[in-house]
């Protein structure tokens, strides 16, 4: 759960429809951003009912850096307004979620600002750059051997030399 | 930094570690532990002392070698798992391991979607597993995998029976999707099909046959469709059957799943003889494909069985009916849910199947017949046709799609020659629009089509029937004879178009129909976005007055309160220059300037874009797909929002003449400026790139900048 904590108004500006949010990044960044903005996220939907029912205004404190936020503000700000299927609470089954161009280049960052971006996704409940990001790294690991996919994603080869060699374990047809 | 203990040197105790660089061997992540180095070798130093005798002559006798190698060989595979462990502690803290569970599964179902078990691949390496290579990176892929059965779902026979088992034992009871098709020669032993079909009914939910490229034995297939059709026992989750394969016939049994398939909806039918259309189990039928009947239908067949099935949303007909038998004028087909029609049949049996048929207004509909050359200027009869449906009557929207395209002669024989069929009409769903809007698209080039064919045709179709619907319009060379008060006349019935696209003198004469107006009842009244392909060089525009009237226009509809909303020229084989683009833009602030490229007399310039286009990306290591880059002849399309450009270039194969390839590169490059006429703030990103083939010939299409306020 974040930690809230409790701002005076004049921190936050905005009022009635142009509310304004403050995020916190774990790099203790103040980001502000426009409500509107950040609706795609179903946590900070959340948070602001909440907000709404104590009528209190609050700053969002949020588990990663500004660098990921802003990636994170950066896409939900380019799909302002516009309806994306992943993110209505019955989604499309997974596999059908191809990673539109722009999300393509706005994705095109090393390995691990992918899964920066992938769990902050996550943390906030924006489904589809849960699956844009899930399709980028599907898609690095495309076609590639086993060895290839270690090497790309980090992983070492952790298996026993009997798990290695257990017919059950692999299949090879 | 652990194989370093495989070393000779460590092995044999020696205390000097100079081989071994990385410091922090040396060092402890908590301080008061031993380090890494310093443990590890005094556990392996006690251990070796332990099993390998000190007086090197007792290793002269076999029995004690032999024991010391027993020892060695335990005390190695220890250390394996040792390893293996602590590898695992290592995977546990990667990044991609602190995923949330559901968030890694996510990625491997998506990898398992695109990533499928290739039939082709060499046996010899594990390509061909596909995405199951990626459950044999660690034990933590494999246990996600091995943990969620719907990964395994889909199971390839073709791949063999240790395979098929091994697939359907661990998608548990998850529902089977199962590609038909007997196993490959590579494969040790194939599976039965029948037999594994039988055994695993209950849990099937999808079959469909392999491509039959990749199968060797089509009977295989029939034989085992043909007994799950004909089976006494249910098939209770059964959905999609797709039977038969291209190229073989089949004899369907008399009777249908007489032990039910209640979920049955899916239903594709090739090659089938004697299928019996009269089962009541495809009443409830929502798809349903016929390819290719060996036996086609007669009318009244059709009739009958499409009479029952009026839960339909997508049907597909292709060559399977006979059209020799007359349908009772009173038979009517209500199809009240159909979405998609696709029809591949003569141009008589389409249009006699379609005057019976009742289809509700927003269905998509796609015909593509064989007809004379010089039959092909001829609609009236499917204009008819159509109207018959009730998809054109008064009370009903029309269809939200409907393409006409007809083909040059020289185009025509190109497809002959391919043994493709002429699509003399063919419905697009590539642009989405609202339900309620009509895309129509005419692209006429015949030379053939008699004189007014086109006139009687359009006006036809935007009558008070459909034009009021029309939202988008393109219209191509074969009106170019058209006066503007022809235009007038034909699309004032049209007041909802908000898109225009039109070409060369098609375009000059619709400015000048533009302009023509009384008072404040513009022509066109809620055109937004303007789209204008000159072949002329407009530089002679203002000689010509067509810049000027194209001005007029534009400053009249500003002040009569129809203003343009986006205006973008393109303008061939010179550019437009910048102050009459500024003096456009003084009307239509969002005015876009393109130079199309593509006109013999410049190709020299063409070619030296391209190169330094290509020297640009190869220089930034940009790599450019395709297979012959140094062909690329011409630049079709650019296109940038100040941060990236796309690019459609057109290449000719040197092996394959007449074969076109493109590309789309989407770098940051930079390019010559002057052939982008226009400030990067006016510009979008392209809303629709695509192309499509023109018989031997591929033709790039920008629909639209895309401005977030014009609608099209």
């Amino acid at each position: 759960m974040p930690t809230i904590v409790s701002v005076d108004d004049s921190t936050v500006p905005g009022e009635g429809s142009s509310r304004l949010l403050l995020l916190v990044s774990s790099d203790n960044k103040h980001i502000v951003v426009e409500e509107d903005i950040m609706s795609r996220s179903r946590f900070i939907s959340k948070q602001v009912e909440g907000f709404e029912a104590t009528s209190q205004r609050h700053a969002i404190l949020l588990p990663f850096s500004s660098f990921v936020l802003n990636k994170v503000i950066e896409y939900c700000s380019h799909y302002r307004g516009y309806y994306l299927l992943e993110d209505d609470p019955d989604a499309a089954p997974p596999g059908r979620s191809p990673v539109r161009e722009w999300d393509q280049e706005f994705l095109d960052v090393d390995r691990n600002m992918l899964l920066r971006i992938i769990k902050a996704a996550h943390y906030l409940e924006i489904k589809s750059l849960v699956g844009s990001c899930a399709r980028a790294i599907a898609d690095m690991i495309r076609g590639k051997t086993t060895e290839e996919m270690r090497e790309i994603l980090g992983v070492e080869n952790d298996f026993t030399p009997e798990e290695e060699h257990s017919p059950s374990s692999k299949c090879t047809g | 930094m652990l194989t370093t203990l495989s070393d000779q040197e460590s092995l044999s105790g020696s205390e000097d570690h100079s081989v071994l660089p990385p410091h922090s061997l040396h060092s402890s992540p908590t301080g008061g532990e031993p380090h890494a180095l310093e443990f590890w070798s005094k556990a392996t130093q006690a251990r070796l002392t332990a099993s390998v005798p000190s007086n090197a002559s007792i290793l002269r006798d076999p029995d004690v070698v032999a024991s010391v190698r027993l020892h060695l060989n335990a005390e190695a595979a220890a250390l394996k798992l040792c390893l293996s462990a602590i590898h695992t502690a290592l995977n546990n803290v990667s990044p991609i391991s602190r995923l949330p569970p559901e968030t890694f599964l996510r990625i491997l179902s998506l990898l398992s979607s695109i990533d499928r078990p290739d039939l082709q691949a060499d046996s010899s390496s594990s390509r061909g597993l596909g995405w199951i290579r990626a459950t044999h990176v660690c034990r933590r892929w494999r246990l996600v995998a091995l943990a969620s059965p719907h990964l395994w779902r889909h199971v390839m026979l073709p791949l063999g029976a240790r395979w098929a088992e091994e697939m359907a034992t661990r998608a548990g009871r998850a529902p089977l999707c199962l590609i038909l098709g007997s196993a490959q020669s590579r494969m040790s032993a194939k599976v039965s099909l029948r037999a594994f079909v039988r055994q695993h009914r209950s849990t099937i939910q999808h079959i469909s046959p392999v491509d039959p490229d990749l199968g060797d034995a089509p009977q295989d297939v029939a034989d085992v469709v043909a007994s799950l059709l004909s089976s006494s026992k249910p098939a209770p989750v059964l959905e999609c059957l797709q039977s038969g394969v291209h190229g073989f016939s089949w004899d369907s049994p008399e009777t249908l799943f007489v032990g039910g398939a209640p979920c049955l909806r899916r239903l594709q039918v090739a090659n089938c003889c004697g299928f019996a259309w009269d089962s009541p189990v495809l009443r409830q039928l929502t798809s349903l494909t016929v390819i290719e009947d060996p036996e086609p239908w007669h009318f009244h067949g059709i009739a009958s069985a499409l009479q029952c099935m009026t839960a339909l949303k997508v049907l597909e007909l292709k060559n399977c009916i006979w059209s020799d038998s007359e349908i009772p004028s009173s038979v009517v087909i209500r199809l009240p849910d159909l979405e998609i029609l696709k029809l591949s049949l003569s141009q008589d049996a389409a249009i006699r199947l379609l005057s019976h048929m009742r289809l509700p207004g927003t269905a998509k509909l796609s015909i593509v017949s064989e007809v004379a050359e010089e039959d092909a200027a001829d609609f009236t009869g499917l204009v008819h046709a159509l109207d018959q449906t009730g998809i054109c009557a008064a009370s009903a929207s029309p269809f939200t799609h409907l393409e006409f395209q007809a083909y040059s002669k020289i185009v025509l024989r190109a497809y002959r020659a391919s043994n493709s069929h002429l699509p003399w009409l063919h419905t697009s769903a590539r642009v989405a629009h609202a339900p309620e809007d009509l895309y129509l698209r005419f692209l006429y080039a015949s030379e053939q089509r008699p004189p007014g064919a086109s006139l009687a045709f359009v006006r036809a179709l935007c009558g008070p029937v459909l034009g009021p619907h029309v939202r988008y319009l393109e219209e191509g060379f074969d009106v170019s004879d058209w006066t503007a008060q022809m235009w007038v006349d034909v699309f004032s019935g049209c007041p909802s178009i908000r898109t225009v696209r039109v070409y060369a003198k098609c375009a000059e004469m619709l400015i000048a129909a533009l302009a023509m107006h009384a008072g404040r009842k513009f022509f066109l009244p809620e055109l937004a976005m303007l789209e204008l392909h000159f072949i002329v060089d407009l530089r002679r525009a203002t000689t010509l007055d067509l810049y000027k009237q194209l001005l007029n226009m534009l400053e009249a509809r500003g002040e009569g309160g129809a203003p343009l909303e986006q205006l973008s020229i393109m303008s061939y084989g010179s550019h437009l220059e910048e102050a009459h683009l500024d003096r456009l833009r003084g009307i239509v602030p969002r005015t876009v300037g393109w130079h199309k490229t593509g006109c013999v007399n410049a190709r020299e310039n063409y070619a030296t874009e391209v190169n330094t286009f290509m020297d640009e990306a190869a220089r930034q290591g940009i790599k450019i797909s395709g297979r012959y880059p140094e062909a690329v002849q011409e630049v079709r399309y650019l296109a940038t929002d100040g941060k990236k450009w796309i690019f459609g270039l057109l290449t000719r194969d040197p092996q394959t003449p007449n074969h076109w390839v493109h590309y789309l590169v989407r770098p940051q490059l930079t390019l010559d400026k002057t052939i982008l006429q226009a400030s990067n703030a006016e510009l979008r990103p392209v809303l629709q790139l695509w192309y499509e083939w023109f018989g031997c010939r591929a033709q790039f299409h920008l629909l639209a900048i895309a401005g977030a306020s014009i609608a099209i």
